[in-house]
């Protein structure tokens, strides 16, 4: 323990020293997700094999990063529900420039996250900008147009074999660790997402900017008023979401070998749901990196071990409905336990 | 969100001309098509300045773009007739589609020639147009629904049994193996009896059969493959009741190295053209072109007067390796 | 010297309430006794547990232990609506009013009437009826149809009150009723309370002016530190109350010092927004207190957005150390030396779900970081420097800023400015909601920072405040400024008179 008389206070960085109901509900999806994994483990001896724990990852990777940018979002308030549309655009472009164009990977991975970040752009801008009441309208128009754009561009028809380069790399290839029966492969997108939530987790606590953010959603009038440069964090907030949207494009497209206008349809929904379980306030100034990452891995992993223990179709659809339900509901909890004191 | 359809598939016409002419696993189509075609003057009479409302589950994607050039097709023998054509943006949002049957109804259309989407939800609304006299053709996906006049689709339900078949007697799995069907969105009464009509056959065998939902998206559907993979390394084949969650679990099973037969639904260019080269080893094609034509054939019939069959068989066919070439 | 009370004309009596919260023990063995037809003042610094006993009696909290009478009886209440269907009212300084909904509405809520035989059918004209009868017998001319949020401050008090006296309420809570209310509007609530009171209700009425005690109550109990402390007459000299309340001998209420001016730091000029401000100008010098003054809608605190950049200004200039500034953004204000300390701290001066380092820190971010990234160990170093220069009363300097009373907050806002080198100092209302030992604490960081060589603009609507502590009064009436009062021209009547617009009356 530290010398000051703190009831909390073990080496703690900026996420950490909220107060202890709110560490108790990080822990409370961390536990769910540790009661998860032994269900599931204790179900079916496939579950804990390492060659399904990369399947995990692989399955995880899309959302997880699509989670961290809606966490950005959600903590300034908002919400973007464009997401899916954004990554179905983002990928479809990737392909087209690959297949179509005839143009190097690289470019097509460039021309993704552009047009992820354009879109991000596009509504910050509208909602700042035009003053739409709520992003829920922007993004919500956002999502038909990106949608929409995404079918237009292909005929609605989809793009297979883009070959190889920086996006199979990414999204399909393995690095093998440790030799003969020991070795272990380990999907790329794992190290893109590892690094990803690392370079968040010290924008989040460690940077101006990050903390910006922070001050925006739990008090945007406070901010202002302090010089938070208020409408430009939301312009970036959003920027940084439509960015992740495009990474994911990158990293679905390597993994399906395909762009396609049907991608993402309700990975918004995933990627809220996975902020949500993760102890991100709905409210705006609340949220962390690391329970980001433990929402998404609650939903992957459940959907992972429903297939795996091969529930019956319609039993998958009322456990996921619940799981989201009782994650929405320890929000509440949390938002009455922080006002009964 | 409606959609215009473009310029109309020439592939699924080609194909339909050809499967005419190729042997195989075919369920016969009905004679339809000569029918109409004979009472063309007729209808074409019965239905002079008329409006007839056909409406598809989504408007914007590939399949239901080919249903809708067998809908210009129909256009062009009655050209008295205005037909319109639209569906929501995706296959689950219901209510768009409610939407449009209720502005169909309002406009005082002719006949509704309707691809239900969802479960039932949209019966009521249809229940209201037929209660306001309109006939009601339903296409693609049948409901138990007492007011409709007929009924033209595919049959799902031999489409997935010729799967089924191929499995058990191509493919050769015997009692005891086990086979996965990865199937679309829970409840979806198309899927159910592609899942069914692939079922039967394999139980018969004594085979086991795994079901999971991918929601006819193919990145979910290698996700299914691959997951089903760790709890069940000795899979012996997979049927997916539509092309792209097919290729989701080809992908999967190519990651793990396993070859597997994996036969998809729907024959798609993307499938067809894996077919072609050795991945798919076959999917069910179905002539959504003929469903779109005899949906607007039969309402003319009916808005004639004549009496039409109560089940209108568009037919299915598997395509392999074998026959991939008639379907490019 | 505590009153005893036969036990036919207690109303409420509670005792030996004990409220205990993880770490802290809020209320330990507290007692309170209302008779009816007393307006009993609960009198206490911040933190002294006078709203966590208003809760328990309202039903929000359950106490640890203790117990709760009413007309003699013990009564348990576990819900708010225990509470209510016992009798007892609680206005809270938040109003629970649907601002939507019509006056009568909301008088009537949870208890709309019906149409008898036809369930769930309100029954309006009777609705409308008894609301028209209660704000009648207050004497407030209110229209019960009237949507709540179209009326002012001080007239959603009265529906408030209005719908305490229809659900016949017999004690009635209210906190820090007057804190949003100019001195009119006080008076007509006096005159209310005094209904109140007339119609055998006891009021329990919580207050921060003192110098409303004598006016409004009866009886006064002191609580301090969770404790009773005494129950006293109402007459009693406010100084000894303040001993009461503190605990110690208050020497000074406004430790003004007389500082020599410097240059002139601020000085703006013709300042205009179109229904708002009209052709405002004044200086103000180092080492100077301006205070402004006026009521409430005059503009002064509109004045003092406009020149840190909050709101937007029409036209205008505004010079800091006789250079011109173009202010269009509070960023602009900040690095031209300008910190705004607003009137309401918890929605516009701290962000309450961060750090007090990371609030002190948020005008100033660069000079804790390097390349955007922030040196938490700078972050912090530099507020524990403030917490010991400000006597900010935290354990750590990572507490979350909501946790903070209202003295404590407004240290913390103004450690902000101080770590951004703002020399222009805008107060506005800086005392408001906090209590009568960190007003002093307050007063006395004011007076150290002009000898420091800060200027200081001060709007207040606490008239003793701005006599207490200001070089200079401008006084603002309608969006201008009407008065300049220095030295000895600063006094009550001159300031009322030139706010009500009756200036030239005392000048002739």
């Amino acid at each position: 323990m530290s010398s000051q008389p703190e009831p909390v206070a073990v080496a703690p960085g900026p996420e950490e020293r909220r107060n202890w109901t709110e560490i108790a509900f990080q822990l409370g999806a961390l536990l769910g997700l540790i009661l998860l994994v032994a269900i599931f483990a204790l179900s079916s001896p496939s579950f804990l094999t390492t060659g399904n724990l990369a399947g995990i990852a692989r399955q995880t990777s899309v959302n997880a990063l699509l989670a961290l940018g809606m966490l950005v979002v959600i903590l300034t308030g908002g919400i973007d529900l464009s997401v899916g549309a954004v990554l179905a655009l983002a990928m479809v472009v990737l392909a087209m420039v690959i297949t179509k164009a005839g143009l190097d990977q690289s470019i097509g991975m460039v021309a993704a996250l552009a047009v992820g970040a354009a879109l991000g752009v596009g509504n910050g801008l509208l909602l700042t900008r035009l003053h739409l009441p709520h992003p829920f309208i922007s993004t919500l128009g956002m999502m038909n147009i990106a949608r929409g754009a995404a079918l237009v561009i292909t005929g609605g028809a989809s793009i297979s074999a883009l070959g190889g380069g920086i996006v199979k790399f990414i999204g399909n290839d393995e690095i093998l660790l440790g030799s003969g029966d020991g070795a272990v492969s380990i999907p790329i997108m794992l190290f893109v997402v590892v690094l990803a939530y690392v370079a968040f987790y010290f924008f989040l606590n460690r940077t101006v900017v990050g903390r910006h953010i922070y001050a925006t959603g739990g008090n945007p009038e406070a901010a202002r008023l302090s010089g938070v440069p208020v409408d430009r964090i939301l312009v970036l907030v959003y920027t940084i979401s439509g960015l992740m949207a495009g990474l994911a494009a990158v990293v679905l497209a390597g993994r399906t070998d395909s762009g396609y206008p049907n991608a993402g349809l309700g990975f918004e929904l995933d990627a809220i749901s996975a902020c949500i379980i993760g102890g991100t306030s709905f409210f705006g100034g609340v949220g962390t990196v690391s329970g980001t990452l433990i929402g998404a891995l609650i939903m992957g992993v459940l959907r992972n071990g429903l297939n795996i223990m091969s529930v019956d179709t319609n039993w998958q659809t009322v456990v996921i409905g619940s799981v989201i339900i009782a994650a929405v509901y320890v929000d509440v909890l949390r938002r009455r336990a922080g006002q009964s004191r | 969100m409606k959609s215009k359809r473009t310029m109309a598939a020439g592939l699924a016409a080609l194909g339909l001309v050809l499967a005419a002419c190729s042997s195989g696993a075919t369920t016969a189509p009905s004679s339809a098509a000569a029918s109409a075609a004979a009472s063309g003057a007729a209808g074409a009479a019965a239905c002079q300045g008329k409006t007839i409302a056909v409406i598809v589950k989504a408007g914007t994607s590939t399949y239901w773009k080919t249903v809708g050039s067998g809908v210009d097709d129909a256009k062009a023998e009655f050209p008295g007739c205005t037909v319109t054509f639209e569906g929501p943006d995706a296959e689950t949002n219901v209510t768009a589609q409610i939407a449009e049957v209720e502005a169909a109804v309002a406009k005082k259309v002719a006949a509704i020639v309707i691809a239900v989407t969802g479960a039932d939800q949209v019966l009521p609304s249809l229940q209201k147009a037929a209660d306001a006299g309109i006939p009601i053709i339903l296409i693609d996906t049948n409901k138990d629904f007492t007011p409709k006049k007929a009924f033209v689709g595919t049959d799902n339900a031999a489409g997935g049994k010729a799967a089924g078949d191929y499995i058990v007697k191509t493919v050769g799995v015997k009692a005891g193996d086990t086979v996965l069907i990865i199937r679309g969105q829970a409840g979806d009464a198309v899927h159910n009896l592609r899942e069914q009509g692939a079922t039967d056959p394999l139980k018969a065998a004594g085979v086991t059969v795994i079901v999971q939902p991918a929601d006819s998206d193919r990145a979910k559907g290698q996700a299914v493959m691959e997951n089903v993979l760790q709890a069940n390394p000795n899979l012996k084949a997979v049927f997916a009741t539509n092309d792209e969650m097919a290729l989701g679990a080809l992908k999967a099973a190519q990651q793990a190295n396993k070859t597997i037969p994996i036969i998809g639904f729907d024959a798609n260019p993307d499938a067809i053209a894996s077919i072609e080269a050795g991945g798919l080893t076959g999917s069910i094609a179905q002539f959504p072109k003929k469903i779109g034509q005899f949906g607007v054939e039969t309402a003319v019939k009916i808005l004639a007067g004549e009496s039409v069959d109560a089940n209108v068989n568009t037919g299915v066919e598997l395509v392999t390796k074998d026959n991939v070439a008639n379907f490019k | 010297m505590t009153t005893t009370a036969g036990p036919a004309d207690v109303l409420l009596r509670m005792s030996g309430i004990t409220k205990r919260f993880p770490g802290v023990v809020a209320l330990d063995d507290v007692r309170l006794e209302v008779r009816a037809g007393e307006v009993h003042v609960l009198l206490g610094e911040n933190g002294a547990g006078k709203s966590t006993l208003m809760k328990i009696l309202g039903g929000a909290y359950h106490a640890d232990a203790g117990m709760i009478e009413l007309k003699g009886r013990e009564v348990k209440i576990t819900s708010p609506r225990d509470a209510l269907d016992l009798g007892i009212a609680v206005i809270y300084q938040e109003f629970n009013l649907v601002a939507q909904l019509s006056v009568m509405e909301n008088v009537f809520m949870g208890r709309e009437p019906r149409i008898p035989g036809r369930p769930g059918v309100i029954d309006w004209a009777r609705m409308r009826r008894e609301t028209a009868a209660i704000l009648k017998e207050l004497d407030l001319p209110i229209d019960p149809a009237r949507q709540v949020g179209k009326l002012g401050v001080a007239q959603q008090q009265m529906v408030e009150i209005a719908r305490s006296v229809s659900a016949s309420a017999d004690v009635v809570v209210m906190d820090e009723p007057t804190s949003a209310l100019t001195d009119h509007e006080i008076i007509q609530l006096f005159r209310v309370v005094k209904q109140l009171q007339a119609r055998g209700a006891g009021v329990i009425y919580i207050s921060h002016r003192l110098e409303e005690v004598p006016q409004v109550g009866s009886t006064v109990t002191v609580l301090r530190d969770g404790r009773y402390v005494d129950t006293v007459p109402a007459s009693t000299p406010i100084p000894d109350l303040i001993r009461l309340m503190v605990g110690r001998d208050l020497t000074k209420q406004y430790p003004k010092e007389l500082v020599e001016p410097g240059a002139e730091v601020l000085r703006v000029e013709h300042l205009e927004r179109r229904g708002v401000l009209r052709d405002a100008s004044f200086s103000v010098r180092a080492g100077e207190i301006l205070g402004i003054a006026g009521l409430v809608g005059a503009g002064r605190t509109e004045l003092v957005r406009a020149i840190f950049g909050a709101d937007h200004l029409d036209s205008g200039r505004i010079f800091v150390d006789g250079k011109q500034v173009a202010v269009h953004h509070p960023v602009d204000a900040i690095r031209a030396g300008i910190g705004l300390l607003p009137e309401d701290r918890k929605t516009q001066g701290l962000v309450l779900l961060l750090s007090i380092a990371e609030n002190i820190s948020m005008a100033s971010p660069g000079d804790v970081s390097r390349r955007g990234f922030l040196d938490m160990r700078k972050v912090a170093a530099r507020a524990r420097g403030f917490v010991e220069s400000l006597r900010i009363r935290t354990p750590s300097v990572h507490r979350l800023a909501r946790s903070l009373s209202g003295g404590t907050q407004q240290k913390v806002v103004l450690a902000k400015w101080l770590a951004s080198r703002s020399r222009v100092l805008i107060f506005d209302e800086p005392t408001r909601g906090i209590d009568v030992g960190a007003k002093v604490e307050v007063y006395q960081l004011m007076t150290t920072l002009v000898q420091q060589g800060a200027a200081i603009v001060m709007v207040s609507s606490e008239l003793p405040e701005v006599l207490g502590m200001s070089d200079r009064v401008l006084v603002m009436r309608g969006g201008s400024i009407v008065a300049e009062l220095a030295g000895d021209e600063i006094n009550q009547e001159r300031i009322l008179a030139a706010a009500m617009g009756q200036e030239h009356v005392v000048a002739a």
